[in-house]
């Protein structure tokens, strides 16, 4: 209401927009992983309002950065247990082998 | 005479002020004050014989001497020159021509009100209570034994008489010849005459028979009073609805106007002189906080009841701040003048924000705790002192804004902080009062007073970066802003330093967890938060289990302010869902109530699964009275704000469907009112899509499809997270039936 800056809430819809180009010459599955992209700026609306950058896709790349990192971060827990697993499996499998 | 008792009704009158007096018996007494209302005017010397030039041909007179009152923004004395209107009916009009006299000199006080100067310069307020003396009718002296913030204090006894259309399902604007029903004495009475020349000596001899001190309406300023006037004048029948019968109407125009990115409808005004006329849907604060919070509020802002009932609270914030300027000789500028500073983009992407938010983490969450911040902007206006002429005062140089970097004056108190002082005090006295109320009448009473105030505080924010405020000041609202982010930045941190995870935040709320933390352990949170921040914020509740919903837009992500949640004392807290929402059918609202307070049962989300099947069950038995076709019209109303006027839709959707064929039977409706309608068939296939609540006929039946969707929709909300999505929750409800036709008699009696 009356402001002059737009909400950030509204940055990320322009920036949306001026990616749209972008985004139709990009594959059916692809445009999906864009769009996936773009959630990041809203999950951190916070951060992004609090410290607005002159050219806010900084703050848009930024979000996704941080998105994209918790996500490896979240994998590489699941591998590495996965991997503790198959090695202790791998263990047991050498031991039981030879003790036959 | 003495007169012990309370200052019911004020209006300007030949003869200056017309009061009106309610003794401790009950009795009604009429005196009038003599008042000279007068204006400033800041003009160079030069000016002065044309300035007294004007004044004698309005029989106006301008003081002798330059006097020197206080300049707000300045702080300094500035000489200006007192002009008194010959009495309180032409003041507005003097003004007017001085105005056009001299477009380019600055005026003061003059846009107040005669009524409201008066009550300013003789420290009254509505309901006053005290010692009337009058000498030959006229007040000589008040000897005042009551204050405007006073949080003890008596009302007089008032007789109330209801006046409302006998047909309520509809508004009466839109009826044949509505029939009124008025009530007094816990009795009813039907006004079914003939003829108008009958209706009005009916309702004449109610009003003389019960003499009533307020008449509650509903729609008196929209259509019964403007009609009943009408009437008068055409038959030549007195209609006693003013107890002063040499008063006239007392009307104000209807309007609508944009406000929070909405447009409202505000219908014109039908005020009373002798005796008070509010109506029950023209008034936003009485609907927020019932009588109780109105007179609170009308105390407190001296506004007159009538007056307060109808305007917005930013006026009476206003009000209050007349008030203090004119207690304390400052001149108060009838336009703003406050402009704002030149900035750099860089200066103005930092100063330029809101609130902070934090998304929900989307979901079911157990064992949650909500924070609020109590009145965080007001008291952050009252603490640091942030008002128009203390933020960046020029005479100071202090960093006290973080981030922003402006001085806030240390040698003065501004008056925005000074105004809300009262309103701070009252309130948290208010609500301590509700909390330990000894019984439900004392509770309610002082929950409708505090909520009164409450929105006032909402206000008093908003209304320092309002353009047309007068005491506003872009700066001032940023500076507040600023504050605010810190504070909820530092709570943040203190929480998340104490193991706590941020679940949610909005600007003065924070959603925490931490697992096995207790009701202790967030009490001393709050008390280290408080004592960090300097704002008081307290648990306002631990919930068994809270859901953030998906989005609608995107249902990968949550929305902010969009939940529902069981606190551990069973209480249910809902925002944003269709329960909450005014534009929900009353059918789905409903089921959708049902589900949530079974829901609110569980303990936890476990046992919320364990629930389903009932869950389903009661989904079931709503639908199977929707396939029916047993569900009255009423209850499937969806209710929607005309944005536009009817010819302006460029689309065939179902608002501009709706709109058109109210604007052809001859109902045109205005931006900012409410189309009610009910859909008919959402595809425009079989016939058309909807149909306006008014016109709707027994025959035209509803859209069992599409009702059906929304409902699903509502449970859908609750029970996807759980894994239950559309398509197995319309599975499990059964199978659709399409478009069915009403006419049973069940239907009928739901109409009746």
């Amino acid at each position: 209401m009356g402001r002059t800056v737009e909400t950030f809430t509204v940055v990320i819809q322009e920036q949306r927009t001026l990616w749209k180009k972008f985004r139709e010459a990009l594959r059916k599955e692809d445009q999906q992983v864009l769009d996936e992209l773009f959630r990041a700026p809203k999950i951190h609306l916070a951060a992004c309002a609090y410290d607005v950058k002159p050219i806010p896709f900084e703050n848009v790349v930024m979000s996704m950065l941080v998105e994209e990192h918790k996500k490896a971060v979240a994998l590489q827990e699941i591998v590495d247990k996965l991997n503790e697993r198959l090695t202790k499996l791998e263990t047991e499998n050498a031991k039981a082998g030879m003790a036959v | 005479m003495r007169k012990r008792g309370w200052l019911f009704d004020l209006y300007p009158s030949g003869k200056g002020i017309t009061l009106w007096i309610i003794d401790e018996d009950g009795a009604k007494t009429k005196g009038y004050a003599q008042f000279t209302p007068h204006f400033f005017m800041h003009v160079k010397e030069s000016e002065r014989p044309h300035v007294e030039n004007v004044a004698r041909k309005l029989h106006c007179t301008v003081s002798k001497e330059w006097i020197y009152r206080t300049e707000i923004y300045s702080g300094k004395q500035i000489p200006v020159l007192e002009v008194s209107a010959p009495d309180t009916l032409h003041f507005k009009d003097a003004v007017r021509r001085f105005e056009s006299e001299f477009p380019y000199y600055v005026f003061f006080n003059s846009d107040l009100t005669p009524v409201q100067m008066f009550l300013y310069e003789r420290n009254l307020f509505p309901l006053a209570f005290g010692e009337y003396i009058f000498e030959n009718n006229m007040l000589v002296s008040v000897e005042l034994q009551d204050r405007f913030d006073a949080m003890d204090y008596t009302v007089p006894p008032l007789n109330v008489m209801t006046l409302k259309p006998a047909r309520t399902d509809a508004a009466p604007k839109y009826q044949h010849n509505p029939t009124l029903e008025v009530s007094y004495d816990n009795r009813g009475y039907l006004i079914e005459a003939e003829t108008i020349e009958e209706v009005l000596t009916e309702l004449n001899a109610h009003i003389l028979r019960f003499d009533p001190d307020v008449i509650l309406s509903q729609y008196g300023d929209d259509t019964f009073f403007p009609l009943l006037s009408e009437w008068s004048r055409r038959t030549r029948i007195p209609l006693h609805l003013n107890r002063d019968s040499s008063a006239g109407d007392m009307k104000t125009a209807e309007v609508s106007y944009w406000t929070y990115g909405k447009i409202v409808h505000r219908s014109a005004g039908f005020q009373l002189a002798g005796r008070w006329h509010i109506d029950m849907e023209n008034s936003f604060i009485l609907g927020e906080s019932e009588l109780s919070g109105l007179l609170d509020l009308a105390r407190i802002t001296r506004i007159p009841v009538q007056k307060q009932a109808r305007t917005s609270i930013g006026t009476g914030l206003s009000s209050m701040q007349l008030n203090w300027a004119y207690q304390h000789d400052i001149l108060i500028p009838a336009k703003k003048q406050e402009w704002e500073k030149f900035k750099s983009a860089l200066m103005l992407l930092l100063a330029d924000r809101g609130g902070l938010i934090y998304l929900p983490i989307m979901g079911y969450h157990e064992q949650v705790a909500e924070l609020d911040f109590t009145s965080m902007y007001p008291t952050i206006m009252y603490i640091h002192n942030v008002s128009p002429e203390t933020v960046n005062c020029g005479c100071c140089s202090n960093d006290a804004v973080p981030e922003l970097h402006y001085t806030i004056c240390e040698k003065r108190r501004g008056i925005i902080p000074e105004t809300i002082s009262a309103v701070l005090k009252k309130r948290a006295e208010y609500k301590k009062r509700e909390k330990n109320a000894v019984s439900q009448e004392v509770k309610k009473e002082f929950h409708e007073r505090q909520t009164a105030l409450k929105w006032m505080l909402v206000t008093t924010f908003g209304y320092l970066g309002y353009k047309n405020a007068r005491f506003g000041k872009i700066e001032a609202h940023e500076s507040v802003n600023a504050f605010a982010r810190e504070g909820l930045l530092r709570a943040k941190k203190i929480a998340e330093d104490r193991g706590f995870s941020v679940i949610h935040g909005i600007v003065d709320c924070l959603w925490l967890k931490k697992s096995g933390a207790t009701v202790d352990d967030y009490e001393k949170l709050c008390d280290e938060i408080s004592e960090q921040t300097g704002i008081h914020i307290s648990l306002e509740g631990i919930y068994k289990w809270i859901l953030f919903p998906e989005s609608r837009m995107d249902s990968a992500i949550p929305t902010a302010n969009r939940y529902v949640g069981a606190y551990t004392n069973g209480e249910v807290k809902v925002r944003g869902l269709e329960v909450r929402r005014r534009d929900t059918p009353k059918f789905i609202r409903r089921m959708q109530s049902e589900v949530i307070e079974l829901m609110s049962k569980a303990s936890g989300i476990q046992e919320l699964k364990s629930f389903i099947p009932a869950i389903m069950e009661i989904v079931r038995s709503h639908l199977e009275i929707l396939r029916a076709g047993r569900v009255p019209p009423y209850e499937l109303i969806i209710r929607h704000t005309i944005s536009k006027d009817a010819n302006e839709y460029a689309n065939s959707s179902v608002q501009a469907v709706v709109a058109q064929e109210m604007s052809e039977a001859g109902v045109a409706l205005k931006p900012g009112e409410t189309a009610e309608y009910i859909i008919i068939d959402h595809t425009g296939k079989r016939s058309t899509k909807a149909k306006p609540f008014i016109f709707h006929q027994p025959e035209d039946g509803y859209d069992v499809e599409k009702y059906t969707e929304l409902a699903l929709k509502s449970i859908e909300v609750l029970l996807e997270p759980l894994g239950y999505t559309y398509e197995i929750i319309e599975e499990m409800s059964g199978e659709i039936k399409k478009k069915c036709k009403m006419g049973n008699s069940s239907v009928l009696q739901g109409i009746s």
